[in-house]
């Protein structure tokens, strides 16, 4: 027994294409690992932002510095709204809304009445909604 | 071409180049192809989404201030509390139409049918209540009646029967008319005999002349005394002494062996002797009837002291011709050898000696028990329906402790009782001669103790186990029958859940039937201000009944109202006849008409919408009535239901005079002003009367064309149009003006080309320049301005 097995480990035929195998093996499971994460994450992220629908339903110069915005989200996803651009001047906000969720989102920014303005509310995906406003 | 195909597959095979690129191809294409797949999946459904958005088309054709809400009309009959209704349907009154329901205040004649009863007198056989008093058909209400009166009628004994041998004394059967210690006294008569001793006594009794000693039962009661004869004379028989004893109660003497004991002895030693009887039966009036014997039952030699000594004879049956006869016994010494200067003697009734020694006559059969049996008879009356049975005997007996039995006779069993009715069994007074009265009260098919005809028999029986006869003295005997002479049914039947309105008359119904003729039928109401039945005038009535269905009305129109209580009224029916028969009182039907006041009264009930008029939203409510009367002799009233106070009124309503007719269309409308929360309930339900003023003598008409209920808002009645192709989900609505951005929340389907209105009792318009936005699920926005 230990004379086999002694010779079993001095016996260095065919120990390279085997390495080289498993080299490879282990080479091309973490390549595919990391391609289906990858296409995990792309896809995820596509989905979200072709799942992600808003609508404002009001926006009110509520106050002489303040403009209320009342945004309604009718997609799929919930919707992170990050910045708020009026005459492309930029609000950023923190304000979230859950599928059908809707809710006012408040910007504090001084109006002239008789006024319009560009409201577009961009959200953490990239998506804009907004429309020209006069103001009252 | 199969070898180069298999060439070509081994070269394949062999060939290692390239499979790895393969590979990795083949995988890429398959995540290209789950990206690219996914992508156009979400797009396709994001883009449905756009679609059916771009395809919605809804619009806001009109917004206006609404004060009122529309009318909720009863969606239900109504109830009709007081009056009646005529025709039409609840349905008629939801519109202003002309199409209407009418009622009126005719009086409404509700019929109400006893549900409970009493039998007052009388016994419930079958039937039941309202079943088979509700219709005259062959279901009757059967109550047989019970004797109420009675009459008691005293017999006494016509006749008699003498049962043994028990012979007649003394009396009549005058005599048992009454309790007067005036007999009718029978004699009892042996029933049965035992060999008894018949001893000698010194007491003496006279037969036509001649004195004789006694013969007795009883051993000696004396100091004795002693027969002597001479035996220094003669020779020869020496009569000693005449013993008798009568035969009364003796009938016969049966044949046995005498054994006579003789005290005897004689004076000296040399005188020969010995003691002998003759035998006789001796008339009354000292004539010997019948010599039996003769110097017979002689003794051994007497003694020179005293002895007992005896001798036999056998006595031969002897029947007794006559109970005054006596048995005589004469005893006699005879005395075959002189010796002078001395006697021969004998010794009777000495106490001092024991019965064994005594001179006596032994085993003669006598009478050892009496018996007294006498059967008496009468009549009475056939009359059916014997109630009770009382018969009566007053008696004494000679004798004491005579064990008696008076038996009256059941012509049903066809025998003397021995137990139970018509016997009775005791034992009489110790002391002879004392009057006794038994008496038994029978309740239990009296009539049984009399034949068809009346006829009765009782039979008395007295023994006692005794050697002497006894006589029965029967003073009263009396056979007392009590029967009904009057029968009675009487029922009570009540009625209640009636109404508890005031009637204006009451009139009752009698139909009923009595298996007999002429029977006093009385039908009573009961006045419930009197606490009594009716005797006489309305609710009262009396008829002789023909045996056959009859009907009786009762009117009542004079303060019919004392007549009922809580809806309850009860009425007797009472049947008397004087007749010895039960009958029946057979009850077809009893009904009540309940005729009520001129009234009307109404109540229906409504619903407000409380999903789109909340309580808190609405100001007041209204009650609006279209209706026509056939007169204008009063006024009309409407109310609702308080719920705080549990009871229709109008406390609250802006007018509460009520409405006068004008025999045409007229409308009637009430306002709840502020206190209209306390006739809504928490659902939105209100109840609406519609009440006349009260009793009058017209019987109005009315008819409803439109009666409802609408409450006051300060709201807002949009209307939606859907133009599109695809139902629209409305979610919010936007009332904007220049001070106010109001969102409001709505959940309101438009399906593809409606036109719906959506009104709103929480949202009042602004009153100057507005902007009216409705939001659609899909993102779509409407807009309404009003400048």
């Amino acid at each position: 027994m230990a004379k086999t097995l002694k010779r079993f480990f001095r016996d260095k035929r065919g120990i390279t294409p085997v390495l080289s195998n498993l080299l490879l093996t282990v080479v091309a499971v973490a390549a595919m690992a990391v391609a289906t994460t990858a296409t995990y994450v792309i896809t995820t992220n596509l989905k979200d932002i072709m799942s992600e629908r808003l609508i404002v339903e009001d926006l009110w110069f509520s106050s002489p510095n303040e403009v209320s915005i009342y945004l309604y989200n009718i997609g799929k996803v919930s919707v992170h709204f990050s910045t708020v651009y009026i005459n492309s001047m930029p609000f950023t906000t923190s304000f979230n809304l859950e599928p059908s969720g809707h809710g006012w989102l408040n910007i504090s920014v001084s109006w002239n009445s008789g006024s319009v303005y560009h409201v577009d509310v961009v959200t953490s995906r990239g998506t804009h909604v907004g429309d020209h406003y006069k103001a009252p | 071409m199969l070898e180069t195909i298999i060439k070509l597959l081994k070269h394949f095979r062999n060939e290692k180049r390239g499979v790895s690129n393969v590979i990795v191809v083949m995988l890429s294409l398959i995540l290209v192809v789950v990206i690219v797949s996914n992508v156009i999946l979400w797009s396709y459904q994001m883009n449905q989404l756009d679609w059916e958005k771009m395809k919605e088309d809804i619009s806001i054709t009109n917004v206006e201030r609404i004060n009122r809400s529309s009318w909720f009309v009863a969606q239900s009959e109504y109830t009709v509390n007081d009056g009646s209704y005529i025709n039409g349907s609840y349905t008629d009154t939801q519109t202003i139409d002309n199409k209407y329901e009418r009622f009126t205040e005719a009086l409404a004649t509700p019929i109400y049918y006893p549900n409970g009863y009493s039998v007052l007198y009388g016994t419930y056989l079958s039937g039941a209540v309202p079943g088979s008093v509700q219709t005259v058909d062959s279901d009757y209400f059967i109550v047989r009646s019970i004797g109420t009166a009675s009459l008691t009628t005293a017999y006494n004994p016509l006749g008699y029967s003498l049962l043994g041998s028990t012979t007649l004394v003394s009396g009549t059967t005058e005599d048992l008319v009454s309790n007067n210690d005036v007999y009718m006294t029978f004699r009892s008569y042996a029933s049965a005999t035992s060999a008894q001793t018949l001893y000698t006594h010194r007491e003496t009794t006279t037969i036509g002349g001649s004195t004789y000693y006694l013969l007795k039962l009883g051993g000696a009661d004396a100091a004795g005394l002693t027969l002597s004869a001479d035996a220094g004379t003669t020779t020869g028989r020496k009569l000693m002494g005449k013993l008798v004893y009568q035969l009364t109660g003796v009938s016969s003497i049966s044949a046995s062996t005498w054994t006579i004991y003789y005290r005897a002895y004689k004076g000296h030693t040399n005188v020969q002797a010995h003691c002998d009887v003759d035998i006789l039966v001796r008339m009354s009036n000292s004539t010997i009837r019948s010599t039996i014997a003769a110097n017979v039952a002689n003794s051994g030699a007497l003694t020179t002291s005293w002895s007992t000594l005896s001798g036999t004879y056998s006595w031969a049956a002897y029947t007794v011709i006559d109970q005054t006869d006596y048995l005589e016994v004469d005893y006699c010494i005879e005395v075959t050898q002189i010796r002078a200067g001395y006697f021969v003697y004998l010794r009777i009734d000495d106490n001092t000696l024991a019965v064994t020694a005594q001179t006596r006559a032994n085993n003669i059969y006598l009478p050892s028990q009496y018996t007294s049996e006498v059967e008496f008879s009468g009549s009475s009356n056939i009359e059916s329906g014997w109630s009770q049975l009382v018969w009566t005997i007053d008696s004494a007996w000679t004798t004491g402790t005579v064990t008696v039995s008076l038996q009256l006779y059941n012509y049903t069993l066809g025998t003397y009782p021995t137990s139970g009715n018509g016997f009775i069994s005791y034992t009489s007074s110790a002391t002879a001669n004392t009057d006794e009265t038994k008496t038994q009260t029978i309740t239990t098919n009296p009539s049984h103790f009399r034949d068809g005809s009346g006829n009765w028999k009782m039979k008395v029986k007295g023994v006692k186990t005794t050697t002497t006869q006894f006589d029965f003295k029967a003073d009263w005997i009396e056979f007392k029958s009590t029967y009904y002479n009057e029968y009675t049914t009487s029922t009570e039947y009540t009625f209640s859940n009636m109404k508890t309105k005031i009637p204006t008359q009451l009139n009752f119904t009698v139909v009923s039937e009595y298996n007999t003729a002429n029977v006093s039928v009385t039908i009573q109401v009961w006045n419930y201000s009197s606490s009594a039945y009716v005797t006489s005038g309305e609710g009262y009535l009396t008829y002789t009944s023909n045996e056959s269905n009859e009907t009786k009305l009762l009117s009542i129109n004079i303060n019919p109202q004392f007549y009922t209580s809580n809806g309850n009224a009860k009425i007797k029916v009472t049947g008397v006849k004087p007749t010895t028969s039960q009958y029946l009182q057979k009850i077809n039907q009893i009904k009540l008409y309940y005729k009520i006041e001129n009234r009307l009264d109404i109540n229906g009930v409504y619903v407000i919408d409380l999903s789109t008029y909340h309580l808190a939203y609405i100001q007041t409510v209204e009650i609006q009535l279209r209706y026509r009367a056939s007169d204008s002799g009063e006024k009309w009233y409407l109310k609702a239901y308080n719920w705080s106070e549990a009871t229709y009124s109008d406390i609250g309503f802006n007018s509460t005079a009520g409405h006068t007719p004008t025999t045409g269309w007229d409308y009637y409308a009430v306002n709840l002003t502020t206190s209209w929360g306390s006739y809504v309930w928490d659902n939105g339900t209100i109840y609406i009367q519609f009440i006349d003023q009260g009793q009058d003598i017209n019987s109005t008409t009315i008819d409803i064309d439109f009666l409802g209920v609408r409450v006051v808002i300060d709201g807002t009645r949009f209307t939606f149009q859907n133009d599109g192709a695809l139902t629209s989900h409305l979610i919010s609505l936007w009332v904007n003006n220049a001070t106010n951005h109001q969102r409001y929340d709505i959940n309101l389907f438009v399906n593809s080309g409606e036109n719906t209105t959506y009104t709103r009792a929480d949202i009042s318009l602004p009153t100057e320049n507005f902007v009216v936005k409705v939001v659609t699920e899909r993102g779509n926005i409407a807009v309404f301005a009003k400048h």
